[in-house]
């Protein structure tokens, strides 16, 4: 039997080197480098042609490695991590750059900033303008208070990790439902990634709600390469084989691998 | 026959896949339904591409949009060279007097590995080329000049126009910096024997250096019709604007010659040129102007 296509790009990676400083409150800090290199031929040997770089909570919004990597390989797009107070100016210039959006990701416990207020609703024009999407990785409770409170600015807006990652009660949970209706309203994605650090059991059953919800053209699949804090248990040709087993229709997969190279490429 | 190196400079690439990258192929010249069986039955990939280039001596080239399959979508273009950023890049075609077309362009040479623009053009009533040089696609050409992009030029019919070639000069001579090719050498005459594939209005082009001449398979399967030997024609090209200003291009995806064919035509076609004369025309001149190097 033929193995299955690959899909044309990667959603989610993460690339880093030993040189770059840990934020105070880093979850995990890797002791190994995940050069750009090493992915692509990641990337070379399942037949991937592009990949998506999305900023990792570890290293706050040092985006440095990340803009480098861009410049050098065109073949990668990217998302950073930038303060609210961001200008437009750096904005342009990110977008110019092959930065897509930027990735908004809070810790579990803490709170969400305003977000009927200035300096939130102004972070969040600003990303409109320029074109940039907003990546959230986000628990359940923080989802289900943003993604309504992005609904009214034209915002483009990606969910991490089937959005329920840090989600309790899983898709019983407020954060799921509240990405089941943002899907409804238009602008939201969702990426299909890190689903080793998920219910293996469940995941067929995430992927068959959210594709009833959303439909290929709004789902992405992502590795999570290097599988920080797994290392040892994932292998990359592991992930495509979850995205094989989780939406077993070639077809689906495709329309899904489509969308995602127009979204961050074309 | 010699061995040599070689870098095209003039590739074609589309693909049957056009759920993921869409076709129009409207106004083709051999017919939408012949075009439409060539995409499905003999793409012009990479994947079938670049394992002849490893076979026969081709170190890399340009993927130059295709016109007639996918008029100003850049898409496939762009994935081809962005995914193979080793061997190829980009030339795109987008229309010149567009006034979206500058900031386009900046935001395509922006984020992918794009080395050039080409511009394309019927004449108009009066034999004329204005979309050249008309005031909004000066500032396309602006933007190229700043972005330090190549431009490619190709206009029809296949007979040097001095109309097209005084405004070709023009340009040259504002954009100094700025390499202007001449897809299939401009077109050249093909009823004058070899002594007369190069007339006047080519002669015009002598002291504008930064004018440079592509020379391809259509240029060769034109002589074969016509009775000129290539070779001749070559160091004739090669002695009159000298051995920096002439490069290959083979014209894959659009000319039905193989692939094979199209190098051995190539390499014949240099037969009448030193070693050091035909490294330059195959491989270094086109690799200096059209490979993206970091």
């Amino acid at each position: 039997m033929e193995p299955p296509a690959p899909p044309v790009i990667d959603a989610h990676c993460h690339v880093f080197t030993r040189a770059m400083p840990f934020t105070d409150g880093a979850w995990i800090r890797p002791d190994y480098d995940y050069a750009v290199e090493t992915y692509l031929a990641a990337l070379d040997g399942h037949g991937i042609s592009f990949g998506v770089v999305t900023a990792a909570s570890l290293f706050g919004d040092y985006n440095d490695y990340t803009l480098e990597v861009l410049a050098r390989h065109k073949r990668l797009r990217a998302t950073v991590m930038l303060d609210l107070d961001a200008g437009p100016g750096e904005m342009a210039a990110l977008k110019a750059h092959g930065v897509c959006g930027v990735r908004y990701q809070l810790p579990v416990s803490a709170p969400l900033p305003d977000l009927a207020g200035y300096a939130f609703r102004r972070f969040v024009r600003r990303l409109t303008d320029a074109g940039l999407h907003i990546e959230l990785n986000l628990s359940g409770a923080q989802l289900a208070a943003i993604l309504p409170a992005l609904d009214d600015s034209g915002v483009d807006v990606v969910v991490d990790h089937f959005g329920l990652l840090r989600a309790e009660q899983g898709m019983a949970g407020e954060g799921f439902q509240a990405v089941l209706r943002a899907i409804d309203r238009g602008r939201t994605r969702v990426k299909l990634s890190a689903g080793f650090r998920l219910p293996e059991d469940a995941l067929a059953t995430y992927a068959a709600r959210l594709i009833e919800v959303a439909g290929p053209e709004r789902l992405f699949w992502g590795s999570d390469a290097p599988f920080v804090g797994c290392e040892d248990r994932v292998t990359y040709a592991q992930t495509l084989e979850t995205f094989y087993r989780i939406v077993p229709d070639a077809r689906l997969r495709r329309r899904m691998s489509d969308a995602a190279l127009r979204f961050y490429f074309f | 026959m010699p061995q040599a190196r070689l870098f095209d400079t003039h590739a074609h690439f589309f693909t049957s896949d056009t759920d993921r990258y869409p076709i129009d192929v409207s106004g083709a010249r051999e017919g939408e339904a012949a075009v439409r069986a060539r995409i499905a039955a003999n793409p012009a990939t990479p994947a079938s591409l670049i394992p002849l280039w490893d076979r026969l001596g081709v170190t890399g080239g340009a993927a130059v949009q295709y016109n007639t399959v996918y008029k100003t979508d850049n898409s496939y273009a762009l994935a081809v060279g962005d995914a193979h950023p080793d061997r190829l890049s980009t030339v795109l075609i987008l229309p010149a007097a567009d006034p979206a077309t500058p900031a386009m362009l900046r935001d395509l040479a922006g984020r992918h590995n794009v080395v050039g623009l080409r511009l394309f053009g019927y004449p108009d009533a009066d034999g004329d080329y204005p979309w050249l040089d008309s005031p909004a696609a000066l500032d396309t050409w602006q933007v190229a000049n700043e972005l330090g992009l190549r431009m490619v030029l190709m206009y029809a019919p296949g007979v040097p126009s001095a109309a097209a070639f005084g405004r070709i000069i023009a340009l040259a001579k504002r954009f100094p910096s700025t390499v202007i090719s001449l897809d299939h050498c401009g077109w050249t005459h093909v009823d004058r024997g070899d002594e007369g594939t190069i007339g006047a209005e080519h002669l015009s082009l002598l002291y504008v250096p930064n004018i440079r001449f592509k020379v391809t398979q259509i240029n060769f399967n034109r002589f074969a019709e016509a009775g000129i030997d290539p070779a001749r024609f070559v160091r004739r090209m090669v002695d009159t604007f000298g051995i920096d200003r002439v490069m290959w291009g083979s014209d894959y995806g659009n000319t039905k010659n193989s692939y094979e064919e199209m190098v051995e035509h190539a390499i014949a076609a240099t037969s009448l040129l030193t070693d050091a004369e035909r490294t330059k025309l195959l491989h270094d001149n086109g690799r200096a102007l059209f490979a993206n190097l970091d």
